[in-house]
């Protein structure tokens, strides 16, 4: 065993110090190389990722648009994760064509001979010489639907009704050729005059007077509030729409005049209030003195005071059949 | 990160078609929820048509329409009354407002009947439409029984009984003088013709449809108007005080307004 000089020592110390020194430097290196490169990988996958979503969501565009054609008896669209389906059953409406013209956001509401908005083949009164089937005042029908929980037994919801109206126009195009178009009418006052007199109630008594009116939310909104079914019952929530056709079906003393349950009527009176503007053109008369007139006329019939309110009901309505084509309603179902 | 490193590394080593089979099998487990998104829409919407407004209106005689109303040739010392036909279509009304309004030039009074046709009738009436290109000659009788009217009269209501004290006196142009209401301005205002003339209204309200029928057919309503003056006798002169009472051939002009509209209250 050979002695080394303490210079030697230290010299070996230093060069196995330096090696060291090396190596961690390098292992540095090499980390921070490794981890550029994931960084990269990471951004790469996220923008595959977004490709990807896009490329969905336009398959799945394309896929609903080529899915318009398929006939159904009951009509419903499922699927995994949704909490509930809107059913509605039997057939598309007569007005079918019309409706797949227009650019809304929902789906039909499929109607039968008895349950319909009047947009049903037996709804043509040919006694009148009607050829097409549609809405006046003065006519009232049943319309039908259920909602079904898609991942628990029951479910609550809240189902909000709507009014759109739209107007056809006829113009001659190219070569003389009639040019139809329907456009939805933006006109606040007329839309307000249909939402108003197209009135919504949730039942009927024994007496065939309407009952439970779906009034009108602070926003205005028409909402049949909680709302329960369960999961794949048989009943169907129907809903009685009406058009009175005098004020006297929503004013008179007379219960034979009245198309609701007498239990309905204060409700009715601030519905009508509320919404005066719409059940009334050019009503200048402020909700208190309408509620208090038409609380008067609940009790005695007076012609001033009935004249006064007559005249301006006819006429929304004349504003109505004057300038509104069609007229959709519509229900939103809300959890 | 270990796991992802190692899923980088397992996907790298991938061949590339198995790469592409890879993309299609996430694609599919993917669209559940981009299919889940757009059905939370949950909307049903139903369609129909409006119909045309309702509409009540006047037609003449017979099979006429409105155009055939006419209140000419009526000679006033050949006889004391005259009866107009018109009618009404109400059709799905089941009742309504008959306005009359008329100008006060010739002292003539205005009643409202409900006539029927009547092969036995007196009332008489020139049709136009019901043969065509030929006209017919219809018999109208009024309906004494019908409700709501006095042997057949549906009375009127004035509605603005002309006034500064005791009404006005048709056809008097010094009682229309006095109260502003001339009207005729004769001589040298010649142009000022019925220059402050008003009409009176009339209204009977209410009248309900004879043959109720909730369709719209055009099934009409008769009336009749009949317009009744005093003859007026030869020795009178503008000089009497009641000369203007009394229908001389010498005045020409007087219209009459008639109007309808549904009235169903109760």
């Amino acid at each position: 065993m050979s002695e080394r000089s303490v210079s030697e020592n230290r010299k070996l110390w230093e060069a196995a110090e330096k090696a060291a020194e090396k190596a961690v430097a390098e292992a540095k290196e090499k980390s921070a190389e490794e981890k550029r490169k994931q960084k990269k990988r990471v951004v790469k996958l996220g923008l595959m990722s977004i490709l990807v979503a896009l490329v969905l969501i336009l398959a799945s565009v394309a896929w609903f648009a080529a899915n318009d054609s398929v006939a159904a008896d009951t009509m419903a669209v499922t699927a995994e994760g949704v909490p509930y389906t809107i059913q509605t059953r039997n057939s598309s409406g007569y007005y079918s064509s019309v409706y797949e013209g227009l650019e809304t956001d929902g789906m039909e509401w499929k109607i039968s001979s008895t349950k319909n908005f009047d947009n049903h083949v037996d709804a043509i009164d040919t006694s009148k010489g009607e050829t097409s089937p549609g809405i006046e005042p003065g006519d009232h029908g049943i319309l039908e639907f259920r909602v079904n929980p898609n991942n628990s037994e029951t479910i609550t919801v809240d189902c909000i009704f709507d009014i759109k109206a739209y107007v056809e126009t006829t113009t001659t195009g190219e070569n003389n050729q009639q040019v139809t178009e329907v456009t939805e009418i933006d006109n606040s006052g007329l839309l307000g005059y249909l939402k108003a007199h197209i009135m919504l109630f949730s039942g009927i008594d024994a007496n065939g007077k309407y009952t439970g009116l779906i009034g009108t939310d602070a926003e205005l909104r028409r909402v049949l509030a909680n709302q329960q079914y369960t999961r794949n019952g048989e009943s169907y929530t129907q809903i009685y729409w009406v058009w009175p056709l005098y004020l006297e079906n929503l004013t008179s003393e007379q219960s034979n005049k009245i198309i609701y349950a007498p239990t309905e009527r204060s409700s009715v009176i601030t519905y009508i209030a509320n919404n005066k503007n719409g059940f009334f053109k050019d009503c200048s008369d402020t909700a208190a003195q309408v509620t208090a007139d038409l609380t008067a006329l609940s009790t005695e019939y007076s012609s001033a005071i009935y004249n006064h309110y007559n005249t301006k009901y006819d006429n929304a309505d004349l504003e109505i059949g004057n300038n509104v084509s069609y007229v959709m309603l519509s229900m939103q179902v809300s959890q | 990160m270990k796991i992802l490193k190692k899923l980088i590394e397992k996907i790298k080593k991938l061949s590339f078609p198995v790469k592409i089979q890879l993309i299609i099998a996430l694609m599919c487990t993917m669209a559940i929820p981009v299919y889940a998104w757009f059905a939370y829409q949950d909307k049903i919407e139903v369609l129909t048509k409006v119909k045309e407004p309702p509409a009540i209106n006047l037609a003449s005689g017979g099979d006429d329409p409105a155009l055939y109303i006419t209140l000419e040739n009526i000679d006033v010392s050949a006889g004391t009354d005259k009866y107009i036909v018109f009618s009404i279509e109400p059709g799905k009304y089941s009742a309504y407002d008959i306005q009359l309004s008329h100008t006060t030039n010739i002292p003539f009074t205005y009643q409202l009947y409900r006539v029927k046709e009547d092969a036995n009738g007196t009332i008489e009436y020139t049709d136009h439409t019901r043969t065509e290109g030929e006209e017919t000659e219809l018999k109208y009788s009024i309906i004494s029984t019908a409700s709501g009217t006095t042997n057949g009269e549906v009375i009127l209501t004035d509605i603005n009984p002309d006034n500064r004290s005791t009404g006005r006196i048709l056809g008097d142009e010094e009682d229309l003088e006095a109260k502003d209401r001339r009207n005729y301005v004769v001589g040298e205002g010649a142009d000022d013709v019925n220059q402050y003339v008003k009409p009176l209204y009339s209204v009977a309200r209410r009248i309900p449809q004879l043959n109720q029928s909730d369709d719209d057919s055009a099934e009409r309503d008769y009336f009749a108007i009949k317009i009744t003056w005093t003859q007026g006798p030869n020795n009178k002169t503008e000089e009497d005080a009641d000369y203007w009472n009394y229908a001389y051939n010498n005045k020409e002009t007087d219209l009459i307004y008639i109007s309808a509209k549904q009235n169903t209250a109760n």
